[in-house]
């Protein structure tokens, strides 16, 4: 509270700052006058709270209106379907009680739900809770009828909009078309006035002062922009905009989904910053450095934008690409008023134009109407906000609407004009909806949204896909086709769990389109107690309990990594109720007839499957491996759905069981080969996180070498965890990618292009040089044979300071006790584990138990998800790693 | 159909653990996504919760956080509306 604090006339702005001078809020802009004439008031007059669908208690709503928004003017404005009757009487207490005339206004109303999909809910206002009027509630009123308010986009911008005129002319008191109207006389007019002026030309001035840098003022007469004035600031020009705004149309579902490249040809930007990107969801992707960026963005009428700072614009081209369309252009051909990109739909386009490095706050411009004009203005700041004016209002001379002039009219020629305009109202309808289906999908986004058809006209939202209760067995939709053994386990012929098992793929199968069932060859299940949990391992063993010939798996099925090594449980500090909860989980998958492999390394030591060979695995460094680099062909399948194939040895053929679903969606030019495995990780890590879908197919040009199998295990690995791939290709090494004709039929997407610059980022850490490390480990996926042989070599001679966990598959432990790399490995104290995850073995009550929270690992899987469990992750070469568990710290 | 439901982008990760998720019971009214990948269709399944994907709009745009929406996965199409 600043207490005391006075101010002479002028236009203010608050500033809050910290005490090392950074500034961290600015407020709208504040105006003080002696005695002024016209006041500036801010209003919300549509929010709800928890008792509708807003958040919180319509106590809390009032009250941070008041004291925390500080609008002047708050209405409530509940569906009125969601409206109890209790609730709509206590509704009127808080608004009675915060209603306090000439300081706040609060305004009892609800909202009338139209419920259609072009919009049709309308607020409703009253002035009274059947207590007395309030002054300044009628005050409000009479301004919202005279029109002088702006609308906004979100900003709170003081607009000024004042006409003046030579002579005194007529001001109507309200719409004269209808009928006479009051009138009075006067020189100066303002926003949403309703003028007869006669011969008389309008000056009209306009000032606006904005929470952020102006950019301009347009002045319109109806829809076309007659005057605009460009904002001046100082900078070298360097700086050009590339915005996109509007909407499909008007009503529910107008969003624009855009998926914008820009690239500059001969030419780089040394600085690029988005506008008014406020999802977070969404964020502008440098795909090169200097070069090219790419974002996805929803525009519903208003705008954003990417400012680029250019380098050397000389030779410089900007080519733009964007779902609808795009163009080339020459650098140097961009002034301030730019170029211009139309894509039909409410004003959907795509400008570039040029802008100072700097803007003014406040920009006032005088323009003179001729008689003819009806001026309206509005404002685009930095954001880019928007406010716009009501016209100051010229009615024509010719007054009455249409139906009234139509009545006027010889019958002949009035039934003509309606049938016309009925035409006219159709052939809208109609092209609004063709609009919206001459959409061209980004390669980016061709898979997941396949072909998009025009938009439902009423608010529903059709899917394409859905699963419903009640009915989980109802199987509406593409049912898949089953052979007769298929269909003998659904009646139940072959037991219990194969009937919940074919059942469980007839729903997810019917779900994703697939067309039947395939047959597979193996089975990888995940299995870890932690993620099972108690009831988990009970519906297990209820399953195991079965009779023997209803309840042994298929095919040949292995695990996943356990949730411990039992070997090694009580060093790493874990309780006697997890070892106890995984005895029960191996007793019941063994009963299962399941083979406790307890490895994600199935690929390296237990049977790799051949290319074109059908699998069900679960662990996605196992599918996405074998998928690539094998070319074997499996879904991601969870812990109950690769049970599920298990026991019924097929699986639903969709996704990457299909030859459609395995062509590349995404092209990728490498300038840079990694030789270290953590880069291969962090490489994965950059292309996930770049293609960051299930059904993206990244395909990979560009190395300068063929790399291994232990590379390729923490490549996709890495993929799939930051991305969720399933699916990569590597042009001349992996086996379905020969050539790239084969992956793109219809021609390459332009390349996103990574290159050291790109991994760099990726393995940056949170950690400082010097701070102490916890906890180092190799784990995720388990170590090779060789990587447990480089890791011996590394520590011969060498004495860990802090816990460094070696984890392995059972399999190589087996191996690497016999060779001796164990021993070398735990004479330096480092503990070798088998048949476990760091992950998935209570890794946050490790954390508690033995104190750690710095980590250090050379996996980029690791480090992508055990920041979830609570620790501090620093991604590092195995030298690194070792290095740090010897000293301590981070070097 | 009603209690709170999800609604994300796409669904993300490997491991979505379908025990755990029926038997701790945090699985919410309705999961809608503009893309799925498999796991969260088996999880749903297993879960018999409803979920709803592949929208003609991004779906995550469309429905403001904290909007009530009607959710009719039997029709055809299934069908999903804001209310309010």
């Amino acid at each position: 509270m600043l207490e005391g604090l006075r101010a002479t006339p002028g236009d203010y702005t608050l500033a809050v700052q910290n005490e090392t001078g950074v500034a961290l809020c600015r407020d709208p802009p504040l105006r003080a006058a002696e005695a002024p004439a016209l006041r500036h008031f801010w209003g919300d007059l549509h929010g709800q709270s928890e008792e509708t669908v807003g958040t919180n208690s319509v106590e809390d709503y009032f009250a941070y209106a008041r004291d925390r928004a500080f609008v002047d003017i708050v209405g409530h404005q509940g569906n009125d379907v969601q409206m109890t009757d209790e609730f709509w009487h206590r509704l009127n207490r808080p608004t009675a009680a915060y209603d306090q005339p000439g300081r706040f206004v609060a305004v009892p109303g609800y909202e009338c739900s139209g419920n259609t999909g072009m919009g049709g809910d309308r607020n409703v206002f009253y002035a009274h809770e059947g207590r007395p009027i309030r002054r300044s509630s009628s005050a409000l009123f009479a301004a919202l009828r005279a029109r002088h308010h702006d609308g906004t986009t979100g900003n709170r911008m003081l607009l000024s909009v004042t006409g003046h005129f030579a002579r005194p002319v007529s001001v109507c008191g309200d719409d004269p078309a209808p009928g006479p109207a009051t009138t009075h006389q006067a020189s100066t007019v303002q926003m949403g006035d309703i003028v007869q002026p006669g011969n008389e030309s309008m000056r009209l001035e306009v000032e606006a002062i904005g929470p952020a840098p102006i950019e301009r003022i347009d002045i319109f007469h109806g829809p076309e922009r007659v005057r605009t004035a460009l904002a001046e600031g100082p900078g070298g020009g360097s700086r050009i905009r590339t915005l996109w705004r509007g909407a499909e149309y008007r009503g529910r579902g107008r969003e624009v989904i855009w998926r914008c490249a820009i690239t500059l040809e001969n030419g780089r930007f040394s600085r690029a910053k988005a506008v008014n990107f406020l999802n977070p969801e969404h964020k502008l992707q440098v795909l090169e450095q200097g070069r090219r960026l790419a974002c996805h963005s929803v525009t519903t009428g208003n705008a954003a934008a990417i400012d680029l700072w250019l380098e050397d614009e000389e030779a410089t081209e900007i080519v733009i690409e964007t779902h609808l369309g795009g163009g080339r252009y020459k650098a140097s051909s961009i002034d301030r008023s730019g170029k211009t990109l139309e894509f039909g739909g409410l004003g959907r386009q795509v400008s570039l134009y040029r802008l100072p490095d700097a803007l003014p706050r406040r920009l006032a411009v005088t323009h003179t109407a001729s008689r003819a004009e009806r001026p309206r203005q509005g404002g685009a700041g930095r954001h880019p906000a928007f406010s716009a004016s009501p016209p100051v209002w010229r009615p024509p001379a010719n007054l009455g609407r249409p139906r009234q002039l139509l009545r006027r009219l010889p019958r002949p020629r009035r039934r003509r004009l309606a049938s016309q305009r009925l035409d006219t109202a159709r052939a809208g309808r109609r092209q609004r909806r063709q609009g919206a289906s001459r959409c061209r999908i980004h390669p980016l986004s061709c898979r997941q949204h396949g072909t998009r058809q025009f938009r439902p006209a009423l608010g529903d939202q059709p899917a394409r896909r859905a699963l419903g209760r009640p009915a989980p067995f109802e199987l509406r939709r593409m049912t898949p086709t089953l052979d007769a053994e298929a269909r003998d386990m659904l009646a139940g012929g072959q037991g219990r769990a194969r009937q919940w098992a074919i059942g469980h793929q007839m729903q997810v199968g019917a779900y994703l389109g697939a067309a039947d069932l395939v047959r597979i060859d193996q089975a990888h299940i995940m299995a870890d107690t932690e993620s099972l949990g108690q009831a988990g391992v009970a519906w297990l063993e209820r399953m195991a309990a079965l009779p023997e010939a209803e309840r042994r798996v298929r095919v040949p099925t292995m695990t996943d990594p356990r949730g411990t090594d039992f070997s090694a449980s009580a060093k790493l500090g874990q309780k006697d109720w997890m070892v106890a909860l995984e005895h029960r989980a191996v007793a019941a998958f063994e009963a299962l007839g399941v083979l406790m492999t307890d490895t994600c390394v199935t690929y390296q030591t237990i049977m790799p499957p051949l290319q074109g060979e059908h699998v069900a695995y679960g662990d996605t460094g196992v599918v996405i491996y074998c998928n690539s680099v094998l070319g074997a062909r499996s879904n991601f399948e969870g812990g109950p759905s690769a049970l599920a194939a298990a026991l019924t040895g097929r699986t639903p053929r969709h996704g990457y069981h299909l030859d459609a679903h395995r062509r590349g969606t995404l092209l990728i030019e490498l300038s840079w080969t990694p030789t270290a495995l953590h880069e291969w990780g962090a490489l994965g890590g950059v292309v996930g996180r770049l293609a960051g879908d299930y059904w993206q197919v990244p395909v990979i040009t560009g190395l300068s070498r063929t790399p291994g199998s232990d590379a390729m295990k923490h490549f996709g690995a890495a993929m799939a965890s930051f991305g969720s791939v399933a699916l990569f290709h590597i042009e001349g090494i992996t086996p379905e990618a020969r050539r790239l004709a084969d992956l793109f039929p219809s021609g390459p997407p332009p390349a996103a292009r990574i290159g050291a610059a790109e991994v760099r980022a990726l393995l940056g850490s949170h950690l400082g040089a010097g701070e102490p490390i916890d906890v180092v480990v190799f784990s995720a996926p388990q170590l090779s044979l060789m990587e447990m042989q480089e890791l011996a070599q590394l520590l011969d001679g060498k004495r860990v300071k802090v816990a460094l966990l070696a984890v392995t598959s059972p399999q190589v432990k087996l191996d690497a006790d016999r060779m001796g790399l164990a021993a070398r490995i735990e004479a330096a104290g480092g503990t070798v584990l088998a048949g476990m995850c760091f992950y998935q073995s209570y890794a946050r009550e490790l954390a508690e138990a033995n104190g750690w929270r710095n980590l250090a690992t050379p996996s980029a899987k690791l480090s992508n998800i055990i920041g979830g469990y609570g620790y501090r992750p620093v991604l590092l070469s195995a030298e690194a790693c070792v290095a740090a568990a010897c000293s301590g710290r981070l070097a | 159909m009603t209690g709170r439901s999800y609604r994300a982008s796409a669904a993300m990760g490997g491991k979505v653990r379908g025990i755990a998720l029926v038997a701790r019971g945090i699985v919410p009214a309705a999961l809608v996504f503009n893309t799925v990948n498999p796991i969260m269709v088996q999880g749903a399944a297993l879960a018999g919760s409803t979920m709803m994907s592949g929208f003609e709009v991004d779906i995550t745009a469309a429905i403001p956080d904290g909007a009530t929406v009607e959710l009719d996965p039997t029709g055809d199409p299934p069908l999903l509306r804001v209310v309010g």
